[in-house]
């Protein structure tokens, strides 16, 4: 097991190394301008872009700012200044890593209970309308925009302009620690909207696995052994055929990232997707680097993080 | 909605290792064409989907005509007159929204048909049903559409939105063609070449397409779109902010998903009997990669083309949504419902029509993948 893990994090190390570097090429050598301008916002002085060339090194060579770069992120968590907002954006993004954080861990798991519950049913009753209901919808809902089942969802239910005014609706993120209660509530619809695509997904490698499962040798001697139907599907093929789907949730967890930035900017959620959204449309590049770098890493180290857990429920993950 | 592919490379890996796995019908060559056709003619969700499809492509060609016969007044042309007596924008015409509630119960009823009791109905019901259904569309069409002033209503800009779809769906398809069969070609050379040639290089890239997989590479696009967008270019200004760079880091994206699949199917493959005997009999690498190792890639490929297609229209509305993908004036869905997003609560039309015709886009070539990939998958049976 510790061989694993060390093996696991020295892998992510790497991970993390190119994920900084892909960051540098598309932040500093893709686009074309002065990148000191580009970083300026949209009323540059001269003594600005003069401050950020000496500060990013940019009249030195690629290496030399790429070696800054790199030393500024590692030794001293540095992710640049918004010029836009006169905010460092590491503080920008730490006040709204909340929000995001709560979005993305309860749609995770809500679309994982889902998703097992939806699989199951969907694979035991396979030819009954029940069945391809769930089928037919899991396809349907993985082909529906996030953004758009977000703004119909408002339509309907938020209650400034829904239709059926029961939840509250865009921009109403409370923080957890200022009231639990209004948190919880403004959240319902977006983990449900965020959750939905994932849910299908997973619903339909459930049922697959399932059904692939319960044709396994074990399965039929457990039968055989006359222990009851119930008691076959849940210890017996549950138990192996939920694996598959775990770990593919593992492996989705950078789209889901990329899926939360769209929910929290149909949402109005004060997350780090939101801040992303905001800097495109204001043109604050610094603060887009710093969200796309910490994203990206964040997803990173959460790969490993459920590599791990899995590898520790599951001793044959270890092998691989 | 799940954006970008990983859930689509889970899918078809397993669909590889399905097809791959022991005695299967590769060991012999691809499934035989004529069952191939069999088993997609019965998949009904599959016809529907690919006619769907058809229908969608002529409506992106003859945009300009369908625009024009219904005497709407094209996408990019202001009508300042269209507005209600706030001076806001007016909404869908009267009627507008039968042919497609007419079409939509059809479809309802004919899959309802397929669980009725009755086994006449059970079996043919969906015939009768759809095609009544399809009839009463065209036919209340017809009889709303070309009084219609604006069809779907105006925009904020008092355009007219029954063309911007049109001119959308054409801009759509476009776009994730050109993306998909770019990275198609880039992700199917890497992909055969490094499977097949297990050279330091070949081991080397292999590595790279790994570690590049692991990336969460969706992120890292939407900050490539962004930072040319914000720099009015890239690359030294061969990249132009709009088409070029969604294009651009959409194949790029792809090619690496595409790649990896290829490479552990042409891995697989080339362990084969009948590669091995050809390697013995002498025949060349390239006689090998092209004859022996290529058709058997091709077949999951057809199915997978259309996964493809479907995330790249998703991705590319993605983009066009948070503001770095296509932009203004172009009539893209994605940008219309950003635009719409602010208008929710009065303007609904504008958000419903864009997106509607996103998610059955989006709809018809997933299903229609999921159906290739089954017909051509010898160990996945069908009712």
């Amino acid at each position: 097991m510790t061989r694993y893990v060390i093996r696991r994090v020295l892998w992510v190390i790497v991970l993390l190394f190119g994920v900084i570097s892909v960051t540098f090429v598309i932040f500093y050598l893709f686009p074309s301008g002065d990148p000191a301008v580009l970083r300026a916002g949209p009323h540059p002085t001269p003594q600005l872009l003069a401050t950020i060339r000496h500060k990013l090194g940019l009249n030195k060579a690629w290496y030399v700012q790429y070696f800054d770069y790199l030393k500024a992120l590692i030794l001293h968590f540095d992710f640049g200044f918004s010029y836009q907002s006169h905010i460092a954006v590491r503080t920008q993004i730490f006040n709204r890593l909340p929000a995001t954080v709560s979005l993305a861990v309860g749609a995770a798991v809500l679309s994982l209970i889902t998703a097992i519950t939806i699989g199951t049913i969907a694979a035991l009753r396979r030819r009954s309308p029940l069945g391809c209901l769930a089928t037919g919808g899991a396809v349907v809902a993985i082909s529906a925009p996030v953004f758009w089942v977000g703004m119909i969802s408002l339509y309907l239910f938020a209650t400034d302009i829904g239709k059926l005014a029961i939840l509250p609706g865009a921009g109403s993120y409370v923080p957890l620690t200022h009231n639990p209660g209004k948190w919880f509530a403004s959240l319902i619809m977006p983990w449900c909207v965020l959750a939905a695509g994932f849910a299908a997904a997973s619903a339909r490698l459930m049922r697959s696995s399932l059904i692939e499962t319960l044709g396994k040798g074990y399965v039929s001697t457990a039968r055989a052994k006359g222990i009851s139907e119930r008691r076959v599907i849940v210890r017996h093929a549950l138990r192996v055929a939920i694996a598959p789907v775990v770990t593919a949730a593992g492996l989705g967890i950078g789209v889901l990232l990329a899926a939360a930035i769209l929910t929290e900017t149909a949402f109005n959620i004060p997350g780090i997707g939101r801040l992303t959204y905001d800097s495109i449309q204001v043109g604050d590049l610094p603060t887009i680097q710093g969200t796309v770098l910490l994203g990206a890493c964040l997803v990173v180290v959460a790969k490993l993080v459920v590599d791990v857990v899995y590898a520790l429920i599951d001793p044959r993950a270890r092998s691989r | 909605m799940s954006i970008g592919p990983p859930e689509l490379v889970a899918d078809s890996e397993t669909a590889a290792q399905e097809q791959f796995d022991g005695v299967d019908a590769t060991e012999v060559g691809a499934p035989a064409l004529p069952l191939f056709g069999r088993r997609l003619l019965a998949d009904r969700a599959a016809m529907a989907s690919a006619a769907f499809v058809l229908v969608l492509v002529l409506i992106a060609i003859f945009a300009p005509l369908i625009v024009k016969a219904v005497g709407a007044p094209g996408p990019y042309a202001a009508d300042p007159s269209a507005r209600d007596q706030f001076g806001d924008p007016t909404g869908p015409s009267p009627g507008a929204l039968w042919p497609f509630i007419a079409m939509l119960a059809g479809a309802a009823l004919a899959t309802a048909s397929r669980f009725a009791p009755v086994p006449p109905i059970k079996r043919y019901g969906w015939v009768l049903i759809s095609g009544i259904a399809f009839l009463a569309g065209v036919a209340l069409a017809i009889a709303f559409w070309p009084s219609a002033h604006h069809i779907f209503g105006v925009d904020k800009e008092f355009r007219d939105l029954f063309s911007r779809v049109l001119y959308g769906a054409r801009l759509s398809l476009e776009v994730a063609a050109i993306a998909a069969a770019a990275s198609l070609i880039i992700g199917l050379t890497f992909g055969l070449l490094v499977g097949y040639f297990r050279g330091s290089v070949g081991v080397a890239i292999s590595r790279l397409i790994d570690a590049l997989f692991a990336l969460p590479l969706l992120l890292l696009a939407l900050g490539m779109a962004a930072a040319c967008k914000l720099a009015r270019g890239c690359l030294g200004g061969v990249l132009h902010p709009g088409l070029a760079v969604v294009i651009v880091v959409i194949a790029l994206v792809n090619s690496i998903f595409i790649a990896r699949v290829m490479r552990d199917q042409v891995l697989s493959l080339r362990e084969k009997r009948f590669v091995e005997t050809a390697r013995s009999l002498g025949t060349s690498n390239a006689r090998i990669i092209f004859r022996e190792i290529l058709p058997g890639v091709l077949a999951p490929i057809a199915g997978y083309a259309a996964l493809i297609i479907a995330q790249d229209v998703l991705f590319i509305a993605a983009l066009s949504y948070l503001g770095i993908g296509i932009q203004f004036p172009w009539a893209s869905w994605g940008a219309m419902l950003a635009d719409a997003n602010p208008v929710l609560g009065t303007a609904w039309w504008y958000m419903l029509f864009p997106g509607a015709a996103l998610l059955l886009t989006v709809l018809a070539f997933n299903l229609l993948g999921d159906g290739l990939r089954d017909a051509l998958n010898p160990r996945v049976s069908r009712p």
